[in-house]
């Protein structure tokens, strides 16, 4: 199983992808050292200031330096990302693995809630659930990690139902091995890589929806450094001071696209055993 | 006839699964508001509403009757297409959707149809010139099209076409030209959906036996391709797009805020930012009974395209 | 009976791919020769190479092949794409193990067995005509049904029979069954194989038959070649190789085959060896029992003995 992951980090592409998010990492731990400003204090005389020796990427539309709040807002979308990501794994394969293993009504009752969970796109899913709960870190966290909760407990359920019928499982069921036991130790190790591989994709898409709900401005509310919501608040100076939106947009793009490589490729190698 | 019976029995046994989802759908809305901490009339009037708002909004909803009663009438009004009224203009909600609608299909329908008309072709060279340049640069692109955050694509589109070459009108309706952009943002990121999945299942219909046989027989590798790959290859992308179809009126939310296009999806975001309770509710609903309806339609004509699958 | 006209020849054919840094020897200089309406079985264990040698045959296999396939005259080696195109179907064919892959799954019988014919510049209403009687031909119940029916719809001998109509279609020289029968159920095994007999038989077809059971061969063979290791090591009429096998690896697998209940099987100790690096000198030589000095350093020759080729430093000594 380890060497799928050693083939993984010999991959160039994935290096470079892997360097980019460590660098969002770096950015997001140390942003009290490195941020030339405080993302939060507002300069009305410096507004939509191009980019410059001061400000490396501008400021944006209250005088803010907006390399301060990029560096800022790493760590807000990748606590976000992280997250949510996290909360709607663990949920999700849980509830996928109960599901497929337990089968029967309570497999039925698990799929029925995750059929309506997947009555609405997962974006859809998200912006309801922030609409009646209100915009907060916490509500965006919660919203986002429910629209990824169905699709792991599907692929979960999946590869339980193949893992189960396998011949130590059902070994280790005659010994009488109890329940749970079986789930952690043999169906879980097994289903790891493919698990990994779409954690990583759903690391990329939680960034897409929870910057999503902030371009609309219904995500984490200002003045939070959030990419999407500067994005969405900077898309009213598109015609004079375009710098708003190019930085916060190139910032979800590269961290997106190096997950979605780094998850991509992963399941390459899955799949060519 | 036979067919026909089957085919419209699954028809129905699937209509009537899609009812009991909606249902369960709306039934979770209508805990989720109801379990919030605090007074649910006050929290879907938000924080800057009047007493008297927030006592209009009590009796519109009938909050102030007993749970199960709420939960009939509430069930029996969303079915019956009875929406409310909105909080903002007055007027019946369902009229304001049901203008919007034509607009957001509009959209989805011509992306749709440009993606797959660019996407698919595309997808079948790139796997027919499998690890070469053509390919590498599509599966880039495709990569990279699935990353990219719909929104800022849209924005920069805008910031090409409408500020730097002032060639296309950057938000609004009215003429094809105001559709341009709004379409090509959605359909090359569907695109990017489109070759992925195109490709791979092209090449994974190649590799199998079927082709070695027919090779045997003695036609090329042209013959093979258009003949027997593609038949089987475009089976499960046209699922993908009735798939991506769904996901694509999510994105169509923000597309149309972008483009200030007046759909539905702009719709729920300004309800939403109005606090426009049953805009939001009745637009979400509509939205849900739309995707089920899509999903459904693929689902038929998935059976009808396979004959494995086909209804006996 | 058997007319001696050569229909096809191969003369050492090699068939070698990479994996990695590895060459894989697959098949390593084979020579027999195909005569009109022989029914030629050529058997081996898996990891022998007998499967890559039929796909070599009509050049369907990846890697590297050298050699000479020479059917009807022509040696197959040196054509163009195109031009072993027009070949695969009129003149050389193939039926393949697994029946439910080798069919198209979205596309009617009546339509891929057409094809065969349409390919090959028969009209619409020709091919139509043609593949019907061919359904027939080949024993399949309800023909005109049968031609709107899709694969999943048959089962598993109809499938292999439709499989065996499309081989036999253009009434090719060459007729090429890799385990034809493998897939399917021992009950289907005998109907299969005594249809491939009787349209043999019927129209003078010559067949290769690839096989690991010596059962089959024996079945609907008269000659056989005995491959080991990418190598051929026993060539001749099937009866005279049965009743006096003479390479070593021939005796054992002889000894293999059940013969009634008083005598027990000798297995065969060992294994197949790695055809990226086979043993020096004979490639059997690790498992046989009359193993010499020479058998470890020189390669046996292929040697014309009575009436067979054998390759064995010690063939007819023992």
């Amino acid at each position: 199983m380890s060497e799928q992951y050693v083939r993984l980090i010999k991959s160039k592409r994935v290096q470079i992808c892997l360097f980019i998010i460590l660098s969002f990492i770096f950015m997001a731990l140390f942003a009290d050292l490195i941020s030339p400003y405080d993302p939060l204090e507002t300069d009305l005389s410096k507004s939509c200031k191009p980019p410059s020796i001061e400000h490396l990427l501008g400021t944006d539309e209250l005088g803010r330096d907006i390399l301060s709040r990029i560096i800022y807002g790493s760590r807000l979308t990748l606590t976000i990302s992280f997250l949510a990501t996290a909360l709607g794994a663990v949920t999700g394969i849980f509830f996928g693995v109960v599901s497929g293993y337990f089968g029967g009504a309570v497999d039925t009752i698990i799929q029925r809630i995750t059929e309506i969970l997947l009555a609405l796109p997962g974006f859809l899913l998200a912006i309801m659930f922030v609409a009646i709960m209100g915009s907060s870190l916490w509500t965006v966290i919660i919203s986002v990690s429910i629209s990824i909760i169905p699709s792991f407990i599907r692929m979960v359920r999946g590869l339980t139902l193949q893992v189960r019928e396998l011949e130590y499982v059902l070994a280790a069921k005659q010994l009488g091995v109890n329940n749970v036991k079986i789930m952690f130790k043999h169906i879980i190790p097994n289903v790891s890589p493919t698990i990994i591989a779409q954690i990583t994709l759903n690391l990329g898409t939680s960034i897409l929806f929870a910057s999503g709900l902030g371009f609309l401005g219904i995500g984490v509310p200002p003045p939070a450094p959030e990419w999407g919501t500067m994005l969405g608040t900077g898309r009213a100076y598109i015609f004079y001071a375009p710098h708003l939106i190019i930085s916060p947009g190139l910032s979800i793009f590269l961290l997106v696209l190096s997950f979605n490589i780094i998850g991509d490729r992963l399941g390459e190698i899955i799949a060519s055993k | 006839m036979e067919p026909v019976l089957s085919a419209l029995k699954y028809f129905f046994y699937r209509l009537l699964t899609l009812a009991i989802t909606l249902v369960g759908l709306v039934t979770l809305i209508f805990i989720l508001i109801r379990s919030i901490p605090g007074d649910p009339a006050r929290v879907l009037a938000g924080m800057m509403a009047s007493e008297e708002d927030v006592n209009l909004i009590r009796e519109q909803l009938g909050l102030n009757q007993p749970i199960y009663i709420q939960y009939f009438i509430y069930l029996k009004n969303l079915f019956t297409f009875n929406l409310g009224v909105s909080f903002r203009t007055d007027s019946p909600v369902i009229n304001e959707i049901m203008a919007r609608l034509p607009n957001t299909l509009l959209l989805a329908v011509t992306s749709t149809c440009l993606a797959v008309i660019l996407g698919v072709p595309l997808g079948v060279i790139a796997a027919s010139r499998k690890g070469g340049k053509l390919d590498l640069l599509l599966s880039t692109f495709s990569i990279a099209g699935i990353s990219l955050p719909i929104y800022w694509l849209g924005l920069i589109l805008i910031l090409i076409f409408s500020v730097e070459f002032r060639l296309l009108p950057a938000g609004g309706s009215g003429t094809p030209l105001h559709l341009i952009l709004p379409t090509v943002t959605i359909a090359l990121y569907l695109m990017a959906f489109i070759v992925k999945i195109t490709k791979a299942s092209v090449i994974d219909s190649m590799e199998k036996n079927y082709v070695i046989t027919a090779k045997s027989k003695g036609l090329s590798e042209r013959t093979i391709l258009y003949r027997h790959v593609l038949k089987n290859a475009l089976i499960p992308v046209v699922t993908i797009v009735g798939l991506q179809f769904g996901a694509l009126l999510g994105g169509a939310v923000i597309t149309e805020t972008i483009f200030a296009w007046p759909g539905l999806g702009r719709l729920i975001v300004d309800s939403i930012n109005s606090r426009d309770y049953p805009m939001v509710q009745g637009s979400i609903f509509i939205f849900a009974l739309l995707y089920a309806l899509v999903n459904l339609a693929t689902d038929i004509l998935y059976t009808l395209i396979d004959p494995r699958v086909r209804l006996k | 009976m058997h007319q001696n006209n050569v229909v096809a020849e191969v003369r050492d054919l090699k068939v070698h791919y990479s994996m990695g840094s590895r060459t894989i020897k697959a098949v390593d200089g084979i020579d027999f020769t195909v005569r009109e309406g022989d029914r030629f079985a050529i058997v081996g264990e898996s990891g022998s190479g007998k499967s890559t040698l039929g796909l070599s045959l009509i050049r369907l296999c990846p890697g590297k092949v050298s050699g000479q396939i020479i059917v009807d005259g022509v040696d197959l080696m040196k054509l163009s794409e195109e031009e072993i195109r027009k070949f695969r179907g009129s003149k050389i064919s193939i039926i393949f193990q697994e029946p439910s892959s080798a069919l198209n799954p979205v596309m009617k019988i009546g339509d891929q067995l057409m094809e065969v014919f349409t390919v090959h510049g028969y009209s619409k209403s020709e091919a139509y005509q043609r593949s019907l009687q061919l359904l027939k031909t080949v024993g399949i119940p309800e023909a005109e049904k049968r031609m709107q029916s899709y694969p999943h719809q048959l089962s598993g001998g109809m499938k292999q029979r439709v499989v065996i109509a499309m081989a036999i279609a253009l009434n090719p020289r060459l007729v090429i069954a890799d385990e034809p029968t493998s897939a399917l159920d021992v009950t289907i095994q005998a109907q299969i194989l005594n249809l491939l007999k009787n349209l043999a038989d019927s129209y003078g077809l010559s067949t290769v038959l690839i096989t690991h059971d010596m059962g089959v061969a024996a079945e609907i063979c008269n000659r056989i070649g005995i491959m080991y290791a990418g190598k051929m090591v026993e060539v001749g009429e099937l009866e005279s190789i049965f009743s006096n096998p003479m390479h070593p690896y021939t005796r054992a697998l002889m000894a293999c085959i059940p013969r009634g209940l008083k005598e027990h099987l000798k297995p065969l100790s060992g294994h197949v060896p790695d055809l990226s690096n086979p043993p020096e000198g004979c490639r059997f030589h690790p498992r046989c029992p009359y193993a010499k000095d020479i058998c470890a350093s020189v390669e046996p020759k292929p040697l014309k003995l009575d009436d067979r080729v054998v390759s064995c430093h010690r063939a007819g000594e023992i």
